[in-house]
């Protein structure tokens, strides 16, 4: 079996997840942009809200945005474990 | 120039910043009150508000710069703000700051103070902290940013004369502003390089610590500068020194938010987990992947039912004003010149009167979406609507452009001005028109209710309007296909926190709107009224066949016998352009028989079939004059207008062709 790799895109977080941001697989439009939203390598999100299509709603920098899937689906992710779970 | 600060000067010129959805527009009304002037930016379509007001001895000159989120050159509105900052030197810079979004409002802060340190923070909506679990503490963070803030909570207009006082005190140095600097760590010495590569070049009056700062961001417009301003051995030198650094706009914004978490955490407190919210357990619902579309459904159903509802009413006593002062008109020239009442009373009347019958409807339906807007629920709807704006290539946010659309086309490609690209306010400018505007609706109203029974009325208006929506989908897919090709623009869109309208706000969504609709009924259509009064009257005392108006129907008779209409009704279409409610009026002069209604007459002069055909072709066929000038001073180009003008018309020729004779073949006709 090889392990899944850790990194996914945010696109595939589920709602209620927390995960860090690694990279923006974008050009320098979308980097800058995001940045503007508080979204850069780092930056921790919460997905509140993917329904498998359409966009994502996340919290980051406490502002809530609504994400287009395509560019959700650039930005690479760790999910971060829940303290207090195992 | 001089730099140095007006001491003796009584006039301070202050400029507006902040993103957008922040109350700046809130504040920038409370300040100059009805002292203000609205056009455009020079050669963009993006709004420019000038306003002054008086302090004491001073005048303060205060112009509201377009909400960005950032100071890069993404958009028309990002350049005019930065540029405005640069070159108009503004004595103040107000960063106005939503307090529950203060982390990411920060960023401009920390941007505007890139380029100048005459700076004045403005906390609005202090009233919102506590929500989101937040303890500001406004003097300390004075104190973290070096430069005068202010707590405000516009919407009750509290802080407003603090607000004045600090930007006085810093345009006259009665306070002096040393901003905390920004340290860009890793890249410190990559623009430190840079630093000096350009100094004592001339950057067209940017300072050279930003053009650095720029550069390593990568910025379009700085790059188009470097391109005039600096000769080929130094930018080969500056290239040279940005290509050993790969990652600049990240290590740039990673340094401005490290900044920001240095000054929060000297001035509030916050908790170490987002509380739960009011917004978020609504959110749950209207977002939710299933209930979201229905309950979006529901809102604007029961919007536009309420609109119809309340506003009949008042459009009926509007309507029996107007055939009462044309009767007292009549009466009180009845010793005047004969042409003078026909004018006023067969003209100039039922024109401007028959449009201003709508007006109940329309404030009444902006006041809605005035609502909708204000709560934070639009933004929601914006969400909803993404998946299925994407069918005709755009994306959730040209939603609301297209539901003003309903009310009046006018502001409603007035309010494209929100979307990003080019290519997506064309595209949305373009489908608009394919949206039944209120007059429009009273048209096909008036026909359903003269020739459908009251049972089916409800039914056919809803295929109406779905039959519309239809059309925008599929001239959205069509137009992006061929004519507006392209990747689609990201959607990125704030979901702000759920609040209470303020009247002020509902004011200012719905003034503004009406204004736009009311300047259309004083000068386009009191003009055609009164063409279409000659038009007919003349040559004076031939009857109304033989008039000019009469002529051009024998003229359009044969393109309008191809879908089953007669003379009157295609000298209706045209006259409808000038304002679709003209149709009615022009069709109650061409049917009119003693002793007989305008339905009547219609229901005798028509079938079903054809009355049908009208319906349709009237609901889709060109955009009103009005809103053709507005297609051109928004889209800055006659082809695209002559394409928003055309194919709109062709749709609805075929449209009507395929109804007729699929119809005919039938035996329905």
């Amino acid at each position: 079996m090889i392990t899944p790799p850790a990194a996914i895109s945010l696109a595939q977080v589920s709602p209620g997840k927390r995960a860090r941001v690694e990279a923006v697989q974008g050009g320098r439009g979308l980097v800058t942009r995001l940045a503007a939203f508080g979204i850069i390598p780092g930056t921790v999100v919460t997905v509140l809200g993917n329904a498998g299509a359409g966009p994502v709603i996340l919290e980051a920098r406490g502002s809530r945005l609504a994400l287009g899937r395509g560019q959700a689906a650039r930005i690479v992710v760790q999910v971060v474990a829940e303290e207090g779970s195992a | 120039m001089n730099s140095g600060r007006p001491t003796a000067a009584k006039t301070i010129r202050v400029a507006l910043a902040g993103n957008p959805n922040v109350g700046k527009s809130t504040i920038f009304n409370i300040l100059t009150g009805l002292h203000q002037h609205v056009g455009n930016w020079p050669g963009k379509t993006v709004e420019k508000k000038e306003g002054t007001c008086r302090l004491d001895d001073y005048t303060l000159e205060c112009v509201d710069l377009p909400g960005t989120y950032s100071l890069t050159a993404h958009s028309a509105e990002e350049v005019v703000a930065r540029d405005y900052i640069v070159q108009e030197r503004p004595d103040v810079v107000v960063v106005i700051v939503d307090v529950s979004s203060i982390e990411r409002n920060f960023y401009l802060v920390a941007q505007v103070l890139e380029l100048t340190d005459r700076v004045v923070i403005a906390l609005n909506m202090m009233d919102l902290a506590g929500v989101k679990g937040y303890r500001i503490f406004p003097e300390r963070l004075q104190v973290a940013l070096g430069v005068p803030v202010v707590p405000m909570v516009a919407r009750r207009a509290e802080g407003c004369r603090e607000l004045l006082q600090a930007i006085v005190e810093v345009a006259t140095g009665q306070r002096v502003t040393s901003p905390r600097p920004i340290h860009y760590r890793r890249a410190e010495s990559t623009l430190a390089a840079l630093r000096e590569v350009l100094a004592g070049r001339a950057l067209a009056g940017y300072p050279p610590e930003w053009v650095a700062l720029k550069m390593l961001e990568g910025d379009e417009e700085i790059e188009r500068l470097e391109e005039r301003a600096l000769d080929a051995e130094t930018r080969e030198r500056a290239h040279q020194i940005l290509r050993q650094h790969e990652r600049g706009p990240a290590v740039v914004a990673d340094a401005r938010y490290a900044w920001i978490e240095e000054v929060l955490n000297a001035g509030m407190e916050r908790p170490a987990r987002s509380v739960i919210t009011f917004t978020d357990r609504i959110d749950h619902v209207v977002t939710h992947r299933f209930l979201g579309l229905p309950i979006l459904l529901g809102v604007f159903v029961a919007a536009f039912w309420l609109t119809f509802k309340a506003s009949f009413p008042l459009s009926h006593v509007l309507d029996a004003s107007f055939a009462r002062l044309g009767e007292w008109t009549a009466n009180a020239l009845a010793a005047g010149p004969t042409w003078l009442a026909s004018l006023l009373t067969e003209g100039v009347i039922p024109g401007v009167g028959g449009v201003l019958t709508f007006l109940p409807i329309i404030l009444i339906f902006f006041l809605f979406l005035g609502v909708l807007e204000d709560s934070g629920y639009m933004a929601r709807a914006a969400f909803v609507m993404d998946r299925i704006m994407h069918a005709m290539g755009l994306h959730g946010k040209a939603f609301l452009s297209l539901l003003v659309g309903y009310g009046c086309n006018v502001p409603g490609i007035m309010a494209t001005r929100i979307l990003e690209t080019e290519r997506d306010r064309l595209l949305a400018i373009l489908v608009n028109p394919l949206i039944p505007c209120a007059a429009r609706i009273g048209v096909v109203a008036f026909f359903v209710g003269a020739f459908f029974p009251p049972g089916l009325r409800t039914p056919v208006m809803a295929s109406l309007y779905a039959l519309s929506l239809a059309m925008v989908i599929l001239a959205g897919f069509l137009l992006r296909q061929i004519a507006l090709r392209g990747e689609q623009a990201p959607f990125m869109m704030e979901l702000p926190l759920y609040r209470t309208p303020s009247l002020r706000n509902l004011a200012m969504f719905t003034g503004w709107r009406l204004l736009a609709f009311l300047k259309k009924a004083g000068t386009v259509i009191l003009g055609v009224s009164v063409l279409i009064w000659l038009l007919s009257s003349f040559p004076v005392g031939t009857d109304l066949p033989q008039t000019y108006l009469g002529r051009l129907g024998f003229w359009l008779e044969p393109a309008g016998r191809l879908l089953g209409l007669d003379w009157r009704t295609s000298v209706a279409l045209v006259t409808g352009f000038a304002a679709k409610e003209t149709s009615l009026a022009t069709l109650a002069v061409l049917y009119h028989a003693e002793g007989q209604s305008l339905a009547e007459a219609l229901r005798h002069a028509m079938t079903p079939l054809v009355a049908l055909v009208f319906i349709v072709v009237q609901l889709l066929y060109i955009p009103c004059l009005a809103t053709v000038a507005v297609m051109r001073s928004e889209t800055n180009s006659w082809k695209w207008t002559a394409l928003g003008v055309l194919y709109p018309l062709v749709l609805a020729g075929g449209l009507g062709l395929l109804i007729f004779h699929t119809g005919h073949a039938l035996g329905l006709g």
